[in-house]
């Protein structure tokens, strides 16, 4: 049996009742194979065997007061997985799903998250089975701040620097922070995610996007295409498909479709700066349907159809292609169409748009994919940023956080591509993305020694 | 010339067939023909007299001015043209519309309404106002038609011509499909209604071309589908901005418990506020451009986006600002950014005691009704006035439908569980959906989604309601709780029951995913959480014939129908199969 088969039988053996921790290790660790017989120093040092095991779990109860009166036990945990590159970092979840595996399973991931990042950030998660749907904000307050009054004693700007996640968003990182503040009285950058005025980072809606983007353009520059001038498709129109299409836009790309759940249009014309701020209007403010926009500028409109059907259907040819609206949204049929039609270049926005069928059709295919964990890397990024900024005291400029973004990308992507070279698998942003966030991770604990 | 009511002595007036014969008879005869909303609306101008100023300053309460055309009014105009024939026929609701724009109205009362509308040139609305719905205390929302119409022609024939086809598209609404198939429903015989009509001054104010209220909802004191904490007996209040069409048609709205105003929605995420809050909102056009269809409902009525209510500065006190740099809703107006109708100044911060009033007037029309009741209600700000528009009894859980300890449990139970959403029998479901117990694993649910959609589309596609029974928490974004479907992909569903098994402990959603979906279509919601005592009978199940066999999934149809019972009082909940007796 092999050595990731051994940590695996483990794994299985002791970790009882936590079948999503074990569902992922075992994801990870089998992506990790072609390295093994590379690296008998991590066998020796037994790097596999200690890596899915946590450095420490934090589990505390959280006791507050409901607007009735009555009193409330939650339970808050804090698993700290590794922080080998830098702090931990990783976000804290408040939903009732919420339990030791969970949190366990979403941690070990973070590890190589953040570590693909390029930037010193361990691995963390941590959060409870508190819902904040449905509760006043008076609740949700008394409940954060109850979270913070065991949680503080276990973070700090150079231990441990929690984030939002799911039912964790500006509003509980704001009353998180300002609980702490409270009780440490020490403004040091202890969470991220926080509001501008406290400490927060500009570029932070546009970083996936933006990240997205930046990622392809390596892409490509491996094989000497330039975006410039590239007809690109971009589902979805949140956040992510609408600053990848502002990107697109500046770096000279021609983004020819969006979409929402309502339907698709494909404008053949291309969505230059005056289109793009009517989407921004009608999807930010008016929160309408694409569909004005097929009538305000006399495109076709696909109603019920996502980007990648209307493609396939309409046998249109796009070199480059987004995928930033929801998971599993390219299927193989999809990715057929797109390589039968000239698609060279994928870049995922959203998490998982691709799935597995498809991922392979792009493969066998030689297109160059860069899957989610790595292409859509600008939001952990930019929470990286986001410390950097408060540990030096200063704010940067839009322009600055954005042209760090860039450099940042750029290292993912060289990581990741010198990863699939050395592992025989070149161009193969798949592989070269699993192996160079643990490489990182491997080399820095071994380099420790035994602790 | 028709009787009408001196104003002074009757809070309303009354156009009727039946002649003058002396103040205090006609009283008695108006009320016997000015139908249950009318009726309604009288108790509770009485009942408004009773409301506490001191606890609700600033705010002006009222009924607006109103004019009921009676019964004996209609029942001429039905006698008089040769409708019977169609009306009670199967065509469809247009040709009905049609021959009762071609009918005349009685000559007698022709007079009475150029004369009001001589006094009235604002806006007005023209409402049902049927018998039966006072006889039977059948709510009957949303099944008669109303009709808005702006009013403000130059010469008084125009307006005239339009008030007149408004009032005999409200007659001809009597006869329509939905109305005929509720009647059904409820065992009431159609034959037997009477149209009653009201002509009630709109509440509203004008901004160019557009009239509407700042605000608009509907109050019900008992409530089938409370989202924790709140109970069926602390009620739900939907609030819009604009007409109330939003709200009686089911759309985005803000829904609360009136006992815990400040706790939202159950909305995921900021994200999810935004999408699932009120964006659009409707107005009566001003405008002298409007496309003539005087058998459409919505003829003078236009929806408009936020936007424009934001130029007509009428949103104070009803939004929240969301900062797209932070992902974070601000109450009111303070800061940049998209509105989103959360309603927070009114329900946070108090700006006006609106909630306080809200409460009062379900609690006092509760007691003198000795029922739970429905209210609808439109406001206008600065000055603050508001203005009760409907008053209807609600359909509460009769007797019949109190489920027993025993029936959980009987022998014929095929589901039965003390966390039900909804209310009533439902009996004309013969499909079943299931997630198959054995093979069942969290690590397939998204395989599983797409089979519950497969299923879904060609169970509605061959209009086929069924029960969908899941394991876990429905709709979750994690797919390690439950399966993450949207509700468009299970929406054919009108019962759901969300389970719990040995390798599926988790928290339920118990409808929260979709709670404006399982309202709006009266989805019988059932969670059975691991702690119940109650499981589904398998056995049974997995021996009904299979229609579809997916990986994960088998949809099954019976020979008979499934009876579905919701005791909605006690949310309780029990679906007998069909091989056994229903127990009387």
């Amino acid at each position: 049996m092999s050595v990731i088969q051994d940590v695996i039988a483990n794994l299985v053996e002791k970790e009882i009742g936590q079948p999503e921790f074990i569902q992922a290790a075992i994801e990870v660790l089998h992506s990790l194979e072609p390295m093994v017989p590379k690296h008998p120093e991590f066998i020796k040092a037994k790097i596999y065997d200690r890596i899915v095991i946590p450095d420490r779990v934090i589990m505390f109860r959280v006791p507050w007061v409901d607007d009735n009166g009555e009193v409330q036990i939650n339970r808050g945990f804090r698993v700290q997985f590794n922080n080998a590159i830098g702090p931990y970092k990783g976000g804290l979840r408040f939903h009732p799903s919420v339990n030791l595996g969970i949190i366990k399973f979403l941690g070990f991931e973070q590890i190589f998250k953040n570590s693909l990042t390029t930037l010193p950030m361990g691995g963390a998660k941590g959060g409870s089975d508190f819902d904040p749907k449905g509760k006043s904000d008076n609740e949700v307050m008394h409940f954060c701040q109850s979270f913070m009054r065991e949680l503080y004693r276990h973070i700090g700007a150079d231990t441990d620097v929690p984030a939002g996640d799911i039912g964790v968003g500006a509003r509980e990182i704001g009353f998180l922070y300002g609980y702490y503040l409270k009780i440490v009285n020490a403004n040091t950058s202890v969470l991220t995610g926080k509001g501008l005025e406290y400490g927060g980072s500009l570029i932070r809606p546009e970083a996936t996007g933006y990240g997205a983007v930046y990622f392809a353009q390596e892409m490509l520059a491996t094989r000497d295409i330039d975006i410039n001038s590239k007809t690109c498709a971009v589902s979805g129109s949140g956040n992510v498909a609408q600053y990848t299409i502002e990107k697109l836009i500046q770096l000279g790309a021609k983004a020819i479709t969006i979409s929402d759940s309502n339907g698709t249009i494909v404008d053949e014309a291309g969505i230059d700066q005056e289109k793009l701020q009517f989407i921004l209007e009608l999807k930010n403010y008016r929160r309408g349907r694409m569909s004005e926009y097929a009538q305000k500028y006399k495109v076709p409109y696909f109603e019920n159809k996502g980007v990648w059907d209307v493609l396939r259907e309409q046998n249109i040819k796009v070199k480059v292609a987004f995928p930033s609206a929801h998971e599993n949204e390219i299927d193989q049929n999809n990715a057929q169409a797109l390589v039968n039609n000239g698609c060279y270049c994928v870049s995922e926005g959203a998490n998982m748009p691709s799935n597995l069928d498809a991922v392979n059709v792009f493969l066998n295919h030689n297109v160059l994919f860069g899957p989610g964990k790595a292409a859509n890397a600008g939001g952990v990024a930019v929470s990286g940023l986001e410390m950097a900024q408060n540990s030096i005291r200063m704010t940067w400029s839009r322009e600055e956080v954005d042209q760090k973004l860039q450099v940042i990308m750029k290292n993912i992507h060289r990581n990741a591509l010198e990863a699939s070279e050395t592992y025989g698998r070149k161009g193969n942003y798949v592989v070269g993305a699993n192996i160079a966030g643990f490489m990182k991770v491997a080399k820095a604990m071994q380099a420790y020694g035994i602790v | 010339m028709a009787a009408g009511m001196p104003e002074e002595l009757y809070p309303f007036k009354l156009i009727s067939m039946i002649r003058k014969r002396g103040t205090s008879e006609i009283s008695l005869d108006g009320q016997f023909e000015i139908g249950g909303k009318a009726l309604g609306l009288l108790n509770a101008r009485e009942m408004l007299t009773e409301i506490n100023s001191v606890d609700v300053p600033g705010i002006d309460i009222d009924i607006p001015d109103m004019v009921v055309i009676g019964t004996s009014v209609f029942d001429a105009f039905m006698e008089r043209n040769p409708l019977a024939e169609i009306a009670f026929s199967t065509v469809k609701d247009n040709r009905i519309a049609h021959a009762f724009q071609q009918a005349t109205i009685p000559f007698e009362v022709l007079g009475d309404l150029r004369n009001l509308l001589e006094k009235w040139s604002m806006p007005l609305a023209i409402r049902s106002s049927g018998l039966l719905e006072d006889s039977m205390q059948q709510p009957f929302a949303g099944v008669y038609l109303t009709k808005m119409i702006p009013n403000n022609a130059v010469d008084l024939e125009t307006r005239f011509q339009k008030l007149v086809e408004a009032i005999k598209f409200v007659w001809a609404s009597t006869y329509f499909q939905v109305a005929k198939d509720y009647c059904k429903a409820t065992n009431l015989d159609i034959h037997t209604e009477k149209m009653a009509v009201i002509v009630q001054k709109m509440v509203g104010k004008r901004h160019q071309n557009r009239y509407y209220p700042e605000l608009s909802g509907v109050a019900r004191s008992y409530n089938f589908y409370p989202v924790k904490p709140a109970k069926p007996e602390d009620g739900v209040v939907s609030l819009a901005l604009g007409l109330g069409k939003t709200v009686v048609d089911g759309g985005k709205t803000w829904t609360y418990s009136p006992k815990y105003p400040t706790i939202p929605p159950p909305f995921k995420t900021i994200q999810d506020t935004l999408q699932e809050t009120q964006n659009e909102f409707w107005l009566v056009n001003m405008s002298e451009e409007y496309e003539y269809n005087p058998i459409k409902e919505t003829e003078y009525m236009l929806q408009e986006n936020i936007q424009t209510a934001e130029k007509d500065q009428v949103l104070e006190h009803l939004v929240s600002t969301y900062d797209l740099e932070t992902d974070r809703l601000s109450m009111g107006m303070g800061g940049n950014g998209p509105r989103v109708l959360t309603f927070a100044p009114l329900l946070h911060l108090r700006t006006i005691p609106f909630n306080n009033l809200v409460n009062q007037i379900l609690q006092a029309l509760e007691s003198r009704l000795s029922y739970p009741v429905e209210i609808e209600f439109a406001m206008t700000f600065n000055p603050h006035c508001f203005s009760l528009l409907q008053v209807r009894p609600m359909k509460i859980p009769k007797d019949s439908l109190v489920i027993s300890e025993d029936e959980l449990t009987g022998a014929n139970t095929l589901i039965a569980s003390k966390h039900v959403l909804g209310n009533g029998i439902l009996e004309n479901v013969q499909d079943i959906v299931y997630v198959k117990p054995d093979c069942f694993d969290l690590k397939l649910t998204k395989q599983i989604a797409m089979e519950l959609e497969n299923h879904n589309k060609r169970l509605l596609a061959e209009n086929r309601p069924y029960v969908l029974i899941v394991f876990g928490r429905l709709g979750t974004l994690d797919p390690w709780l439950g399966i993450p479907v949207t509700w468009g992909q299970i929406c054919g569903a009108r019962v759901i029951v969300e389970a719990t098994q040995d390798n599926v402990i988790v928290e339920l959603s118990q409808g929260s995913h979709y709670f404006h979906n399982i309202i709006n279509l009266d989805v019988k919601y059932f969670s059975m959480p691991y702690s119940q005592p109650y499981r589904i009978d398998w056995d049974w199940l997995q021996r009904q014939p299979v229609e579809h066999e997916g990986v994960s999934t088998r949809h099954v149809n019976l020979d008979q129908s499934l009876t579905v019972k919701v005791d909605g009082k006690n949310g309780w909940g029990i679906i007998y199969n069909n091989e056994l007796k229903t127990p009387a």
